[in-house]
């Protein structure tokens, strides 16, 4: 199901950016018609033929995958997950990752290399604040003021994986012609599409787990709060992307380095005085 | 003229060097050389401190018997265009190259070298303007060779793949075709290859064909651009009367001033919308675009078209303003003033824009100062060059206005000249309509007498265009145009040498390239039968 | 903070995008679309063709007929027609929506009538210029019905008569 929303919050997100352009935009559901229309043409496959195809499909799935165990950690509530199940999110998701870097990197275009080595690097500066804030919010430990911090660790560093502006530096159209994404076309660029929509629904998913969870919910009434604060959050991060432009590879994981690395330095320190 | 003795200082010290005085006109000082001597009169006059505007090749032979070079400099500080005249015989075409202490006619020799076939000596050489295919000896612009004869072919072979990342010829970045190969090392650009003259479409040499007269030139000239347009048509039109000596009315100067800081306007606007989409704010863009929206609607309700006014003619112009229009140009300039000054604000303080700007894409004063860049590239590295300030024409001299100057060389003074210069264009405007003359706006009778030349100039948003006419019978005997991009491009390399690869599009895109201007000499466009897989890089 | 100012400019602005073509498009009075050309009024004398710039508007002579040819997709839309027009034939409209299947929708024709010199039969002027010549100065008719070549030919074998020359 939200395979089926994840389109349609994008669409109010391109709706919503328009606005803020002082355009009209296009409709909501245009996003579901950009993806159902790329499926329908032929079948264009670029170096690496049939296994690129599957390394392509296979992002899109383990993508699903990860989101959909995210919802399940939403039912239970996030201080309430198993160990097991919080690991396995951060481990799909990283596989969800190296396979889009796996992918750029396999192609003989300059600018699907250099688009993936951006990726990369950016990937490394953002990742392991994401898994070290997440597992350590499911663990349920720690105090108020830990959890608020690594909320907003959690927070910045889903905001760098949705790959908006500024942080959309892999598939930045005037420099990189579309970067990693350059050699799709049709259907595979139609499953593309889909894994960085869902990308941009963990994201904002994350982060709506993250601040419901300060409430206490569990069970139905937590999913329930999860899902409604999903598209609220997908909006701060649609108004977030229109107001600032796109960062450059090497100012972007300056930044993050610096922000990500002092607010977990602060984190661990703050759990290890038991605070 | 101003400052006369320090003008004929110069002249003394050149024909000291050989060089003869041909022509003094009122702002013109024509000088010929001897292909031997060229190179030290140059040298001499550079140093002096004139800027190179550029070089013309001329087949002179039905005039004078000869083919001729015409290198264009330009006194600043006197406002005083020198013009040295090379004469080189047809069955021996070769000529000394002033470019060793003159780079910035590097593009502008190989170009008549390419098309007229004057071989340039101490120099290395190369094609420029013509595709890999053309064949050798056939040179477009002699007088021989028809504008629409299509010579065949010639398969070379195939030139060795190179690496490097490339821009173009067919890329988001670019609203034109161009071609820049990056050799980068990791994310930094440590060389580049430009190839340019892609939409090469013949302009000049359709100009002086059977085809035109000097009536239907000017709109041949408002399409070599989509953006400046009607500063060439201006342009030609000037250089036109000035070469026949023709008074145009006052009241149709100051209508083609008022038409020429609207397109302005609208061109840096354009540019300002372009910049913030390269940095990833489309927000900017969005935004800019829609205050242009405003500069389009009135230039449409002030000459009868958004872009491609049509409103030149030589002699004057063909549309009057009448007081509504001139309330509804008081209206947009004043609603542009406010808009512009709070997008401006959104826009910088933006931390992404600031930080990608400042920095990057440097020109040093000196680097700019050997090439003569042109326009806010110029004014951002330190020179002092505005064409409406150093060669006053149309209306400039009835209006006071600042050119602004930075001194950075970087991405971000480059962005603030042109945010200055539009608010010193709104002030311009304003005290034009201000003093606007009454009176008529076309001249009723004029004679244009063979064999005339004149240079004119104008500060298009880009920097300064010149158009150089020798007058023929009935259409120009020779056109040429150097548009402000062609100037600016060479200084392209020294800016992106060094720099992160991300850095490439924005700093393009700050000399605001205009393709369209740059690539318009010759005839384009071999369309007879593929013979085979040409590379074209 | 002035980062966000962005958001209060786009609120106060509302929308500024127009959904044409289900709504009209933004036109100035001013405005320069294609050209019309009356044919009642057209004399075919040419002149729109000698100063159209990118040669819209060619004359194409056929036998006894000459056609003057506006071909919309060569117009630059410039007006410099309207302008010169003696006969006032051609107006600019404010149409520019002109795209078509047919390469022929976009052509235009005013077909002429040629009148022929009566006495070699070469083609001198169309019917239309005849009639407003004549109809704003009186000419005898032997004149307009003869082309300027063979009416000087005519004029010097009669002032050679006059002269006694004889007969030849």
């Amino acid at each position: 199901m939200s395979l089926a929303l994840a389109p349609v919050y994008d669409g109010l997100e391109r709706k919503i950016r328009a606005a803020i352009h002082t355009r009209i935009g296009p409709p909501i559901l245009q996003t579901w018609y950009d993806i159902l229309k790329l499926f329908t043409k032929e079948i264009v496959v670029p170096v690496g033929g049939i296994w690129y195809t599957l390394v392509t499909a296979l992002e899109l799935l383990t993508l699903i995958a990860s989101s959909t165990i995210l919802l399940h950690i939403s039912s239970y509530g996030l201080g309430k997950t198993a160990l097991l199940e919080a690991v396995t999110f951060i481990v799909l998701t990283s596989i969800v990752t190296t396979l889009a870097i796996v992918r750029a990197v396999s192609q003989n275009n300059v600018f699907s290399i250099v688009g993936g080595f951006r990726e990369f690097s950016l990937m490394l500066s953002a990742e392991p604040f994401l898994a070290l804030s997440f597992l350590l919010l499911a663990s349920g430990a720690g105090s108020l003021a830990s959890k608020s911090i690594a909320t907003a660790v959690l927070a910045i560093s889903s905001y760098v994986i949705s790959g908006r502006v500024p942080y959309d530096i892999a598939e930045a159209e005037p420099e990189l012609a579309s970067g990693v994404n350059i050699e799709l076309a049709g259907p595979l660029l139609g499953l593309a599409t889909t894994s960085s929509v869902l990308k941009k629904l963990v994201s904002a998913t994350l982060t709506a787990l993250a601040l419901t969870s300060f409430v206490g919910l569990s069970g139905f009434s937590s999913l329930m709060a999860v899902v409604i604060a999903t598209p609220i959050t997908w909006v701060t991060h649609t108004i977030v992307s229109t107001i600032l432009g796109r960062s450059r590879v090497d100012l972007a994981i300056r930044f993050l380095y610096v922000s990500l690395f002092s607010l977990s330095l602060t984190l661990v320190l703050s759990f290890g005085l038991g605070l | 003229m101003k400052n006369e003795s320090v003008l004929s200082n110069t002249v003394k010290v050149l024909e000291g060097l050989g060089a003869v005085v041909e022509e003094v006109k009122d702002s013109e000082v024509y000088l010929r050389a001897t292909r031997e001597s060229v190179r030290a009169v140059a040298k001499a006059l550079y140093s002096s401190g004139a800027y190179l505007r550029t070089c013309a090749g001329v087949d002179e032979r039905e005039l004078s018997g000869m083919l001729a070079v015409y290198y264009i400099f330009g006194l600043d500080e006197q406002g005083v265009d020198v013009v040295l005249r090379v004469l080189v015989p047809e069955g021996d075409p070769w000529s000394a190259s002033i470019v060793p202490d003159v780079p910035a006619a590097d593009w502008c020799e190989l170009e008549v070298r390419d098309l007229l076939g004057i071989d340039f000596r101490g120099r290395l050489t190369k094609r420029l303007v013509l595709p890999e295919d053309w064949p050798d000896g056939v040179y477009p612009l002699r007088k021989e060779f028809k504008y629409d004869e299509k010579p065949s072919r010639v398969l070379r072979e195939e030139l060795p793949e190179e690496a490097g990342v490339p821009v173009g010829p067919y890329h988001p970045a670019l609203h034109e075709p161009e071609y820049f190969e990056l050799y980068v090392e990791g994310e930094k650009v440590v060389d580049i290859a430009y190839r340019g003259f892609h939409v090469h479409r013949g302009i000049e040499k359709l100009a002086e064909s059977q085809r035109f007269t000097y009536k239907q030139v000017p709109f041949l000239a408002e399409r070599i651009c989509g953006i400046c347009g009607f500063v060439h048509s201006s342009c030609y039109v000037m250089a036109v009367e000035k070469a026949a000596g023709i008074a145009v009315p006052e009241r149709a100067e100051f209508i083609r001033s008022i038409v020429l800081e609207v397109e302005r306007l609208h061109s840096h606007l354009l540019w300002l919308g372009v910049a913030a989409h390269l940095l990833g704010y489309d927000a900017g863009f969005m935004h800019a675009w829609r205050i242009r929206e405003q500069v389009m609607v009135l230039a449409e309700y002030l000459t009868g078209s958004r872009k491609t006014y049509g409103i030149n003619l030589i002699g004057g112009v063909r549309k009057d303003i009448n007081t509504e229009k001139i309330d509804r140009v008081l209206k947009t300039i004043t609603d542009l003033r406010k808009e512009f000054t709070e997008l401006v604000k959104a826009m910088l303080a933006v931390p992404q824009i600031k930080s990608r700007a400042s920095g990057t894409g440097v020109l040093t004063k000196a680097e700019a100062r050997a090439l003569s860049v042109v326009g806010p590239v110029a004014r951002a590295s330190g020179l002092y060059r505005d064409v409406r300030k150093d060669y006053p024409y149309l209306a400039y001299r009835r209006v006071s206005f600042k050119v602004p100057l930075y001194t950075e060389g970087d991405n971000l003074a480059r962005l603030l000249v042109r945010v200055d210069e539009v608010f010193e264009s709104i002030e311009i405007i304003k005290q034009l309509i201000d003093v606007l003359p009454d009176g008529s706006i076309m001249v009723e009778e004029y004679d244009i007498p063979p064999g005339r030349r004149a240079v004119a100039a104008i500060e298009a948003p880009r920097g300064e265009d010149v158009h150089f006419v020798i007058t023929g019978v009935g259409r120009p005997y020779r056109w040429r145009v150097r548009a402000p991009t062609y100037q600016n491009i060479p200084a392209l390399r020294a800016m992106l040498r060094g720099n992160p690869l991300a850095d490439a599009p924005l700093t393009i895109a700050s000399i605001d390239p205009c393709f369209s201007c740059t690539d318009r000499a010759i005839v384009l466009d071999v369309k007879s039968g593929r013979m085979g897989v040409i590379r074209l890089k | 903070m002035s980062i966000a100012k962005i958001l209060e400019i786009a609120l106060r602005t509302g929308r500024v995008t127009r959904r044409y073509p289900y709504e009209p498009p933004l036109l100035t009075p001013e405005f320069r679309g294609a050209v019309k050309i009356d044919p009642s009024k057209c004399w075919g004398c040419g002149a729109c063709v000698k100063v159209c710039p990118p040669n819209a508007l060619t004359l194409k002579p056929a036998g006894k007929e000459v056609t003057l040819e506006y071909f919309v997709g060569r117009c630059i839309f410039c007006g410099m027609c309207a302008e010169v027009c003696p006969a006032g034939a051609i107006e600019v409209t404010k149409e520019f929506e002109l795209s078509s299947a047919s390469l022929d929708d976009l052509k235009s024709r005013v077909i002429h009538r040629l009148t022929r010199c009566s006495i070699c039969g070469s083609p001198i002027w169309t019917e239309a210029e005849l009639r407003t010549v004549v109809k704003s100065s009186p000419i005898a008719e032997e004149y307009t019905l003869v082309c300027p070549k063979c009416r000087r030919e005519k004029l010097v074998k009669a002032a050679k008569l006059r002269l006694g020359a004889g007969s030849e």
